[in-house]
């Protein structure tokens, strides 16, 4: 089943990519997810994961909606979703 | 600390000076908030925005031109013409530094000149000069005439302050610009300094603001803990890597992009004009205002095609939403081009891009026959040779010209979106707070926003509270932009009333996402010597700036009543992840809450906040 995953601002300039599809057997929670995205670009890893967590500048969203206001890490991701990992902003 | 405000009488072509005392200072700092003390004691209730009596205040504050890092900008401020009551707006560039070193804190424009003027200011002396050959000149070709009669080219030497032929020709989206691409940019302010016969200010001098400091030393040492603070923040960091424009794709992820004139909150295209595409195609540099350590400036160029660019700043997230996502263009080029324009014929990109949004529908609207048949006819016929269509970037790059110049449709294009909607049969199509239109951000899916819309005093604006950086970001603090919680009111107020401090003293806001009030306090103590100042009497001082704008729509009898557009409070968004939100629920809840902690009632002052904020000789204003 395919994920579709965006990169914005400063994790686009870390991946190199803004956008790419990641497929999956079977629905598999963000904190999951992440352990893949941080295998294929180390350098998102450097970027977004700080000591203790992950740095709260840099925001998760499904479809849209900040994990936070969803169920965190533990939010599934399911086939056809779309995580982005936004960056840090100022507008 | 003494402010030196040059009075230029346009009438009579003359001037004189006045030193404002410490104590006026202190309550107003300088910029917006003394500009909004001055106008409301100066500017006659039911003055004609483009009459003699109505006064432009081209204000400095401060922290402007010394080594307060973000120090480089000023504000202008007067009665504005698109909103009817107080309008204001702040800009960065070399233009406030320059003009504190000409030998002035401030200018106030009074009177009407019978013919066209530039003024010159070097090292206090005066000087007007005709203006005749310059009227009817774009923003660069002016610059260049006026460095050329100075005989100083080095663009980092001396500043110019000027209006375009959009000014001129009295368009109420007008904007100020300085140092060619900068802009004062909202409430149509430029058009108010062209009525008075103004074209340009040349500000030049050797005065040295930091020398006039309380303590020096100690200023530089509390000046460098905040650069400090500004340049190690990831939010610094991306703004120079992507600039503004690095929200197109955030916003519109969360769904709160406008598109299509308000009737989406999507847009599909939304890659193609994003801060990453321009940092890949067209951006050959990064560059900042005087003293910023920052550099959130665009440098962009289209080498080739039909949207050929010379090498010029921007474009900023807010133009690429206004002219791209409002108006459905997907062609990066041309919004690169259309900014290069708009820059020149001297427009609120905002308002400029926002209007032929809502142009466009009433298009839509005319061809499908939603319009009132006589309206329909016209518009079709005032418009059919720009065509303007969802998508057509041909037809905005040539309405820059026509609005510029008031031709044809252009000539209502130049009213802004309110005016341009009621004239044409369909007023809901103009989606403005106050008779501005409003920014890049929907409140359906960013739902404190419609607070901060709805509240801000100079018509619908993103700078009076910008209430994404919590709702989005999570600075100071998260919340879902979709829940509705009544600690987010009490922070849309915070802001607010900080925000009008930093324009007053004033620096930049991109500072206020790294800094708090608490960093302001050493430069206050030792830039002023006001030894005693604290973070309490810096949101009294913004909270009193909040109060007095919303006085000066009070005392018109309009503009003071908080209310969203219909489309947002009665029409849900059909798509993204706010599918199905109207504003109405969080602005119904919000709203009473907010009249609780100012102290207001209906959108007034109560006398009892007046006395608490010692705004009691403006009381008259609410009997």
């Amino acid at each position: 089943m395919p994920i579709r995953i965006r990169y914005l601002g400063l994790v686009y300039r870390a991946s190199g990519l803004y956008e790419e599809i990641i497929y999956l057997d079977t629905p598999i929670p963000i904190s999951a997810l992440l352990e893949i995205v941080f295998e294929r670009h180390p350098e998102v890893m450097k970027l977004i994961y700080v000591e203790g967590g992950l740095n709260p500048l840099y925001r998760i969203l499904l479809n849209g909606r900040d994990i936070e206001h969803l169920e965190g890490l533990n939010t599934k991701v399911y086939d056809g979703d779309v995580v982005t990992f936004s960056s840090p902003f100022g507008g | 600390m003494r402010f030196k405000l040059l009075r230029v009488d346009l009438t009579n072509l003359s001037t004189k000076v006045d030193e404002l005392n410490g104590g006026i200072i202190r309550r107003y700092v300088g910029g917006r908030g003394l500009g909004a003390y001055l106008a409301l004691k100066e500017i006659p209730k039911g003055a004609d925005p483009f009459g003699p009596d109505n006064k432009v205040y081209i204000l400095t504050g401060p922290l402007v031109g010394t080594a307060s890092v973000e120090s480089g900008r000023y504000h202008v401020v007067a009665k504005s013409p698109l909103t009817g009551i107080l309008g204001d707006a702040n800009s960065g560039g070399q233009f406030g530094p320059w003009l504190r070193f000409s030998g002035y804190d401030g200018i106030v424009l009074e009177g009407k000149s019978e013919e066209p003027v530039w003024i010159s200011i070097v090292n206090g002396e005066v000087k007007f000069h005709d203006a005749k050959k310059l009227w009817g000149k774009g923003v660069f070709h002016t610059e260049k005439i006026i460095r050329d009669e100075m005989g100083i080219h080095d663009e980092s030497i001396g500043s110019i302050l000027s209006v375009g032929p959009a000014a001129e020709n009295l368009s109420r989206i007008s904007a100020v610009m300085n140092d060619k691409y900068r802009a004062a940019g909202r409430t149509g302010l430029a058009s108010v300094i062209a009525s008075k016969g103004v074209k340009a200010i040349w500000a030049y001098g050797n005065r040295k603001p930091t020398e006039e400091l309380y303590d020096r030393k100690g200023f530089f040492d509390e000046a460098k803990k905040v650069i400090e603070k500004i340049r190690n923040h990831d939010i610094s960091k991306a703004l120079y890597q992507f600039g503004t424009a690095v929200l197109v794709n955030i916003i519109n992820e969360h769904g709160a992009f406008p598109t299509k004139n308000w009737q989406q909150g999507t847009f599909d295209d939304a890659y193609e004009i994003s801060g990453e595409k321009l940092a890949d195609t067209y951006l050959k540099a990064r560059k900042g205002c005087w003293g910023c350590v920052i550099l959130c400036s665009r440098v962009s160029e289209v080498e080739e095609g039909p949207f050929m660019t010379p090498l010029s700043e921007g474009p900023e997230y807010e133009t690429i939403w206004a002219n791209g996502g409002s108006t459905m263009i997907s062609d990066l080029a041309a919004l690169v081009k259309a900014n290069y324009l708009m820059n020149d014929m001297g427009f609120d990109t905002i308002s400029f891009g926002a209007t032929v949004g809502t142009l466009m529908e009433l298009y839509e609207r005319a061809l499908k026959g939603e319009l009132p048949e006589d309206k329909a006819r016209e518009l079709i016929e005032l418009a059919k040779d720009v065509n303007p269509t969802w998508g057509n970037a041909h037809a905005l790059l040539q309405l820059i010209w026509m609005t510029a110049y008031r031709n044809r449709i252009g000539d209502y294009v130049a009213e802004g979106a309110k005016r341009l909607a009621e004239y044409f049969g369909y007023p809901d199509a103009a989606v403005h707070v106050r008779g501005m239109e409003l920014p890049a951000y929907d409140p359906r899916g960013i739902n404190s926003m419609s607070l901060s819309y709805a509240t801000s005093n100079r018509g619908g604006c993103h700078l009076r509270a910008y209430s994404v950086s919590f709702d989005v970001l999570g600075v100071p603090k998260k919340f879902d932009p979709l829940g509705v919680d009544e600690e987010k009111v009490e922070l849309v107020k915070m802001q607010q009333d900080y925000f009008a401090f930093i324009d007053s003293v004033i620096v930049c806001k991109f500072n206020t996402f790294s800094t708090g009030p608490e960093d302001y306090i050493g430069l206050m103590k030792t830039g002023l010597g006001w030894e005693d100042y604290t973070v309490q009497e810096l949101l009294e001082t913004g909270e009193r700036i909040y109060n007095l704008e919303r006085l000066f729509a009070v005392r018109e009898g309009y503009g003071y009543q908080d209310r969203l557009p219909k489309r947002l409070v009665e029409v849900s968004l059909p798509d993204g992840p706010a599918k199905g939100k109207t504003s109405k629920e969080a602005l119904e809840k919000y709203l009473p809450i907010y009249y609780d902690i100012r102290g207001w009632s209906d959108g007034k002052p109560l006398p009892d906040t007046l006395d608490r904020l010692g705004l009691e000789e403006f009381k008259y204003i609410i009997s």
